[in-house]
């Protein structure tokens, strides 16, 4: 792992012999907190039936922050963010290499009932079960056995940080399936963030939502900053834009670049994502592939 | 619309068709096309008299009286309709003309035919309603489906909603035949049917009146033990069979390889083997496993006990126990495979959200699949519950009369049993004679229990597809 920016400054202002612990207060940088990987895949490889789809993918996830997977259809952001929490291993034909870390834990070693627990995720189309929208909170609290008396409890927070809370307080025990494709998806986010996962993945999550849906569901999104650690795939680069802190760009398998989204989106290093974040075409590799 | 223009439409029309019928009521607003069409109301009512005359003539074993007038009158309705349709627009349904060529000749046919067919290659003599009958019926409905087509004039669905005489003239014959035997049934059930038959046991020790030198027996005829024997086969056979097969149907659904297929193959082949082959199987082992009968705890399990009055305990031939197992290893192959196809059927997203939430195997399996494909295992319980109360080829080698009570290791009988036995024997003399009157209520009380299963796990099924599965609200 390399080394924060912050120890750098540290080190080099050391050397420099300035009164240290003065300079990182004045310059703003102690309400920064630390910047750490909870998790990081190392030049990850993945082939579904021999046919390579991931080809050799280094990101990190930093710690408390929403991380956005972009990049044109097809070119693996689902299967990145699945091989995340393993249900990729769901998948018979499915062949990974390379690492996966969460907190610099191989996951391939984990458990990965273990690891589920611990990295949740949000579908693409919302897929609630057919029971109440109480049982639908508490499914993963009862599945991991947590402790019983603060249901209610965890109930209630949990629909809270989804931005749903209001919507459905009066009707707990009603089938979650009566609920609007929206309220739905909201009530999965929710029934994820109710057994705290340290990472929450979201693939596309406001895919099938309507305007006035996904600005709820953004909100829900930016109320997680800083408590979880959210990896985000969309479609959609304004929502990547207002959403998210970090960016990733894909293209077919390769990560063609990863930084912060504002810089990303400002002033890109790569031609390939600027294409892309201008106008969603990428010509430039296309190109160079017929070049070379 | 004016008079004029209607007129003119339906020049039109029958000037512009070759086809003839399909299309002279393309002005559905205009009166003749109309008219053109209600007249078509005769020969649809006569044909739907005509159905229902040959499945009466179906029933009967007489020479029929009526099929000549029969033939006859759906000519002349049909001839009327068409000859009506000539006159309003000029055109002629060929296959109109066709039907009513046909009719003529059947009507022709069966005034030659002679009342009684024999001689030739047919050993025996039929009644000349063997070949009306089915004619009656089939001509019945060709123009029962023309005159629906016509009626209907040219809605888009005409052509297909003219096909239903066809389809459902089949479904008519089975629920007719149906209809007979359940006739039967019901009326010999009800005849012998009484309180006391439904609440005594069969009992053959009750001694006549008149003793003399030679003690004569009159048994009381009883079907208790009988009903509650078929209750406790089903109740035994269904638990014996329940967990096995859900089991296999889990392993199989869930974990797929190379064990669980040869689980499907081996119990595929189980299925196709005949039920008389594992009961006469079964039934030559025990003969030969069990020792001296009645002494050893295998033998009372297995072939069954029963306790005199004078304490003494007698071998069956077979205990519910051993019956209800056998029943049990014949009907777990159903519930497997249902219990199978209902994990199957679970959407992928519902495992993949239990599954991401950290819920092991154990819980998913409890909380969402089992649940969700419950309707399924409900289904294959209740095919296997009406196999269990119709396993006679496996109660044939072991059943008894039941004379000295129900319970796991009493010798087992059933309603099945009884039905058979008093009609055919297998029970003794005693049993055949005390029993006959009753056979075909032991029937209707089969019946009953049939029905009253399948209704309960209707009901059940559609509560549980309801709670379990609800509908994924799609978007
Ligand atoms: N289970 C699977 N079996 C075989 N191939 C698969 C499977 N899942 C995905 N793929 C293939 O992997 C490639 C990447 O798919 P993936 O779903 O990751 O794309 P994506 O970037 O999420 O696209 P989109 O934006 O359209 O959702 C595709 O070519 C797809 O056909
Ligand atoms: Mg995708």
């Amino acid at each position: 792992m390399t080394e924060s920016f912050e120890n750098q400054w540290l080190r080099r202002s050391d050397a420099g012999g300035v009164a240290v612990q003065d300079v990182p207060a004045a310059l703003g940088l102690r309400k920064e907190p630390t910047p750490t990987n909870v998790m990081e895949t190392q030049s990850l490889q993945l082939w579904y039936s021999g046919r390579q789809v991931l080809k050799g993918v280094s990101v990190p996830v930093v710690q408390g922050k929403v991380t956005a997977i972009v990049g044109p259809s097809g070119c693996g952001k689902t299967t990145l963010l699945r091989s995340l929490n393993r249900l990729t291993d769901l998948s018979r034909n499915c062949r990974i290499e390379g690492k996966i870390l969460l907190d610099g834990e191989d996951c391939m070693a984990m458990d990965p009932v273990a690891l589920r627990r611990r990295v949740g995720m949000v579908f693409q189309r919302p897929n609630p079960f057919p029971m109440s929208i109480r049982e639908n909170v508490l499914y993963g609290v009862r599945a991991q056995k947590r402790k019983k008396a603060r249901f209610d409890e965890i109930v209630e927070a949990s629909l809270r940080k989804a931005v749903i809370w209001d919507e459905v307080k009066d009707r707990l025990d009603e089938s979650a399936l009566n609920l609007s494709g929206g309220q739905q998806q909201r009530i999965c986010i929710a029934r994820t963030l109710a057994v705290s996962p340290e990472v929450v993945l979201m693939d596309e999550p406001a895919a099938s939502l309507d305007p006035r849906s996904t600005a709820k569901l953004e909100e829900s999104v930016m109320a997680m900053r800083g408590e979880y650690t959210v990896v985000a795939v969309t479609h959609e680069l304004s929502q990547a834009r207002r959403i998210s802190e970090n960016l990733v760009f894909i293209y077919e398998g390769h990560i063609v670049e990863f930084g912060e989204t504002k810089q990303l989106f400002e002033d890109p290093r790569e031609e390939a994502t600027r294409d892309y974040l201008s106008g969603g075409l990428v010509t430039s590799i296309e190109e160079e592939e017929a070049a070379s | 619309m004016t008079a004029r223009s209607e007129s003119e439409l339906a020049l039109e029309n029958s000037q512009s068709t070759a086809a003839g019928l399909e299309r002279f009521s393309l002005g559905r607003s205009s009166q003749i096309a109309r008219s053109i069409r209600l007249v078509y109301g005769l020969p649809l009512a006569v044909s739907l008299m005509g159905i229902a005359g040959g499945m009466a003539l179906l029933i009967s074993d007489q020479p029929d009286p009526i099929a000549t007038p029969a033939f006859s009158l759906l000519a002349l309705a049909l001839l009327a309709a068409t000859l009506h349709v000539r006159m309003e627009t000029a055109v002629t349904s060929r296959s109109a003309l066709a039907l009513i060529g046909l009719l003529a000749v059947s009507a022709l046919a069966s005034l030659l035919l002679p009342k009684w067919l024999y001689g030739l290659q047919l050993n025996a003599i039929i009644s000349r309603t063997a070949i009306t009958s089915p004619l009656l019926l089939v001509l019945s409905t060709a123009v029962c489906s023309h005159s629906l087509r016509a009626l209907l004039g040219n809605t888009p669905g005409a052509g297909d909603k003219a096909l239903y005489p066809w389809l459902i003239l089949p479904i008519f014959l089975v629920v007719l035949a149906y209809g007979l035997i359940f006739f039967n049934v019901v009326v010999d059930g009800l005849h012998g049917l009484s309180l006391d038959l439904l609440t005594r046991a069969y009992d053959p020790t009750v001694v006549a009146k008149n003793v003399t030198a030679n003690t004569q027996y009159s048994p009381v005829p009883g079907l208790r033990n009988q009903i509650l024997g078929s209750l406790l086969l089903l109740a035994m056979s269904l638990s014996f069979a329940a967990l096995p097969g859900i089991g296999a149907g889990v392993f199989m659904a869930e974990y797929p390889g190379r064990i669980a297929t040869v689980i499907s193959l081996s119990l595929q082949m189980l299925r196709a083997i005949s039920l008389f082959v594992i009961g006469a199987a079964a039934y030559s082992m025990i003969l030969g496993m069990t020792g001296t009968p009645g002494d050893d705890l295998t033998s009372k399990l297995v072939r069954g006990v029963s306790l005199t009055s004078t304490g003494l305990s007698l071998p069956e031939r077979g205990s519910f126990l051993l019956v209800s197992g056998l029943v049990a290893l014949v009907v777990a192959p159903v519930i497997a495979k249902m219990t199978e196809e209902g994990l199957r059927s679970v959407p992928r997203e519902l495992r993949e959200a239990s599954v991401a939430l950290g819920a092991g195997d154990g819980f998913g399996l409890r909380r969402v699949l089992l649940p969700w494909a419950g309707p399924n295992i409900l289904t294959g319980l209740l095919i296997a519950a009406a196999e269990t109360s119709a396993s006679l080829a496996i109660i044939i080698f072991f059943a008894g009369t039941g004379e000295t009570g129900v319970g796991p290791v009493n010798g087992v009988t059933t309603l099945d049993f009884a039905i058979f036995a008093s009609h055919w024997g297998g029970g003794g003399n005693f049993f055949a004679t005390a029993m006959n009157p009753y056979h075909m209520t032991a029937a209707l009380l089969l019946i009953v229990l049939a029905l009253g299963m399948t209704v309960a796990s209707m009901l059940m099924q559609r509560r549980m597809g309801r709670r379990a599965r609800g509908s994924l609200t799609a978007i």
